[in-house]
């Protein structure tokens, strides 16, 4: 499947939106999914060969859909040279989805790129009724992107970063352990170690959390299980596919030592 | 479908000779949203041994230059799972069912195979390429013997169906392995298993995967498994199914031409879905621009100097 690229332009310095025409990942409903991308327009390239996976950032029309990128390598790279009106290969969407709360007060936790499956999420949980308070932690002012749009998207925005250049100085789980028991539920996405300490405040708190994790994937479609994530469950440990059982995952039933190795 | 791409593999009819490789694929279902299963020729499932087994350590899979390392470590549901929850889904389709197997012992082979042999599949495919955990764990490809050990053993229980064996490029001369399996009894070997290879992160010293090594596939290995199947075709008359990087028509002509006589697709999956259509549609404009009637005429055709 080829989606046309309707605008790819640079947010600051790290990062990248894009959006992309494809009908079949536009129609979708919930928020937390994500799709797979080739970083390269050219058809007969092979080099890199995987897709890369994205989360689904925003729908903005029955026929297209954006993305966010931070680049960080060679594919990110790629993408960020590709020009409007060419295409790109994509798969999707795939994954599971957050379980969104009707009517409650609910936090999102988002530290670095993991702000973009929030813009879809926060908005879904609003049209649900809830009132949607987003932390988003980064190393400097320059790491917290897209301001205008989340300010609209959410009820209360609360940068942190860890320089203090904006917001709140220090980590982002700071003021969420301060304010933790006004949420019913918490969405989170960013580095492991970050929702590590998140779900442990949430487990202390005794408030349910669902966390968006990111592993390396080859096929991004439960083929090649070179994905998996181990989830505690009454039989013991289990491996799940991050890219169908997850991206999206009950924080209390992770192993997070194991995720969070080396 | 084009009779130009219908191909007889002992004596198994194929709508068309592209085949999706072991592993790659999974056992179909996962597939099926993204492409259309019926407009491939066969499917060879995830390598199945007789107990469900749970594979390797993360990071399992690295990319590498136009392809990728894989060490996942023959995760698998067994065999009779396999034929109970997931082979009903993949009869619905118009697609040769080949199943992938292997053993950690010449035992543990013949059980599976002895299950597989009597359930409603076409074909069998054996995954030499594993460790012998009676032989201090050196694997069933790496010696001619070992090989020809294995080989006659399972062709004793495998009796309804035709049986494959996959030869491991991991060895110094694969003739000499190829006649082991014609000599035994093979009907068919497929040509080749992943490259042993090996990536490592500048940045954090460490190895890319957490087995340290693993298998090399992808177009990266091409030259290599076109010359591996070039080499078995002048030794050995059973036919060989080729593979090894092939991601557009061109390279399955190529394969051909060095003299298989059909085909698998394996990381090219990952990155396009209808790989696999794709390529049987390219190789069948290449035959009516070239006015061969079917491809099996295409087979070891490649001229010489
Ligand atoms: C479900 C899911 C959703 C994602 N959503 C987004 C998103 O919305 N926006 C975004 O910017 N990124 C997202 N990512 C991460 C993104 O896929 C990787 O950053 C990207 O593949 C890196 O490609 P590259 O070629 O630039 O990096 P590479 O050159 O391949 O690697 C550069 C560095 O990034 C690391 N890396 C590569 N792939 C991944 C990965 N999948 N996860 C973590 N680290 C990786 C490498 O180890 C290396 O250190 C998501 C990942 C998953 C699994
Ligand atoms: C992720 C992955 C898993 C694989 N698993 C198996 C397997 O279970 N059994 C097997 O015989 N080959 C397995 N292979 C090897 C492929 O079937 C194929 O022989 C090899 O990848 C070369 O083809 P390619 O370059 O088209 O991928 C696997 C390959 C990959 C990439
Ligand atoms: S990426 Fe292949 S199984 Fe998840």
């Amino acid at each position: 499947m080829n989606a046309q690229i309707i605008s790819n332009a640079p947010v600051g310095t790290k990062f990248g939106y894009m959006e992309l025409k494809c009908p079949e990942i536009a129609s979708e409903k919930n928020a937390g999914r994500f799709f797979m991308v080739s970083v390269r327009s050219d058809e007969k390239s092979i080099d890199p060969i995987l897709k890369r996976p994205f989360a689904i950032c925003d729908i903005k029309s029955p026929d297209t859909f954006s993305f966010l990128y931070m680049i960080v390598g060679r594919g990110t790279s790629l993408l960020a040279k590709c020009r409007q009106g060419e295409y790109l290969g994509v798969t999707g969407p795939l994954g599971n989805y957050f379980k969104l709360e009707k009517n409650a007060s609910v936090a999102l936790a988002a530290g670095g790129i993991g702000i973009a499956p929030m813009i879809m999420t926060a908005k879904k949980l609003r049209g649900q009724g809830c009132r949607v308070t987003l932390f988003y932690g980064g190393r400097s002012a320059s790491d917290i992107i897209m301001r205008d749009t989340l300010e609209n998207i959410c009820d209360e925005l609360v940068p942190v970063t860890e320089d203090g250049s904006l917001g709140i100085k220090g980590l982002v789980t700071a003021p969420i352990k301060e304010r933790i028991s006004e949420f019913r539920k918490v969405y989170a996405c960013g580095p492991n170690r970050m929702l590590m300490a998140v779900n442990d405040i949430c487990s202390e708190a005794g408030t349910d959390i669902e966390v968006s994790l990111d592993e390396h994937m080859a096929c991004g479609v439960g083929a090649c299980l070179g994905c998996l994530v181990a989830v505690k469950e009454k039989t013991g440990t289990v491996m799940k596919r991050c890219c169908v059982e997850g991206p999206v995952f009950n924080g209390a039933k992770i192993d997070w030592p194991a995720l969070c190795r080396g | 479908m084009s009779e130009r791409l219908k191909i007889n593999l002992c004596g198994v009819e194929f709508n068309n000779p592209v085949i999706a490789a072991s592993g790659t694929f999974g056992y179909g279902l996962e597939f099926s949203r993204f492409t259309d299963l019926n407009k491939i020729g066969g499917i060879s499932v995830k390598g199945i041994s007789l107990k469900e087994t749970y594979g390797n350590k993360m990071p399992r899979i690295a990319e590498t230059a136009s392809g990728m390392l894989n060490a996942i470590g023959l995760q698998n549901i067994g065999a009779e799972k396999f034929i109970s929850e997931k082979l009903p889904f993949l009869k619905k389709y118009d697609t040769r069912i080949i199943v992938n197997f292997w053993g950690k012992t010449i035992e543990e082979y013949t059980e599976t195979a002895a299950i597989l042999d009597k359930a409603d599949i076409d074909m069998l495919e054996m995954n030499i390429s594993c460790p012998n955990v009676k032989e201090g764990g050196i694997a069933f490809s790496s010696c001619p013997e070992m090989t020809e050990e294995i080989v006659k053993a399972v062709r004793k229980v495998v009796v309804h169906k035709p049986l494959i064996v996959k030869l491991s490029p991991n060895i110094t001369d694969i003739r000499l392995f190829a006649a082991a399996c014609e000599k035994c009894g093979a009907d068919a070997v497929s040509v080749i298993n992943t490259l042993l290879g090996m990536a490592i992160d500048v940045e954090t010293m460490k190895p890319k995967i957490a087995n340290i090594t693993g298998g090399l596939s992808g177009p990266a290995i091409k030259p290599v498994a076109v010359r591996m199947v070039h080499e078995v075709k002048k030794t050995v008359r059973i036919p060989i199914i080729g593979m090894g990087g092939i991601a557009f028509w061109e390279d399955a002509a190529e394969f051909f031409l060095a003299g298989a006589s059909a085909v698998q697709v394996g990381t090219a999956n990952f990155r396009d879905p209808d790989s696999c259509v794709k390529i049987s549609e390219g190789l069948d404009a290449y035959l009516e621009r070239k006015t061969i009637n079917n491809i099996s005429e295409l087979t070891g055709k490649a001229v010489l100097y």
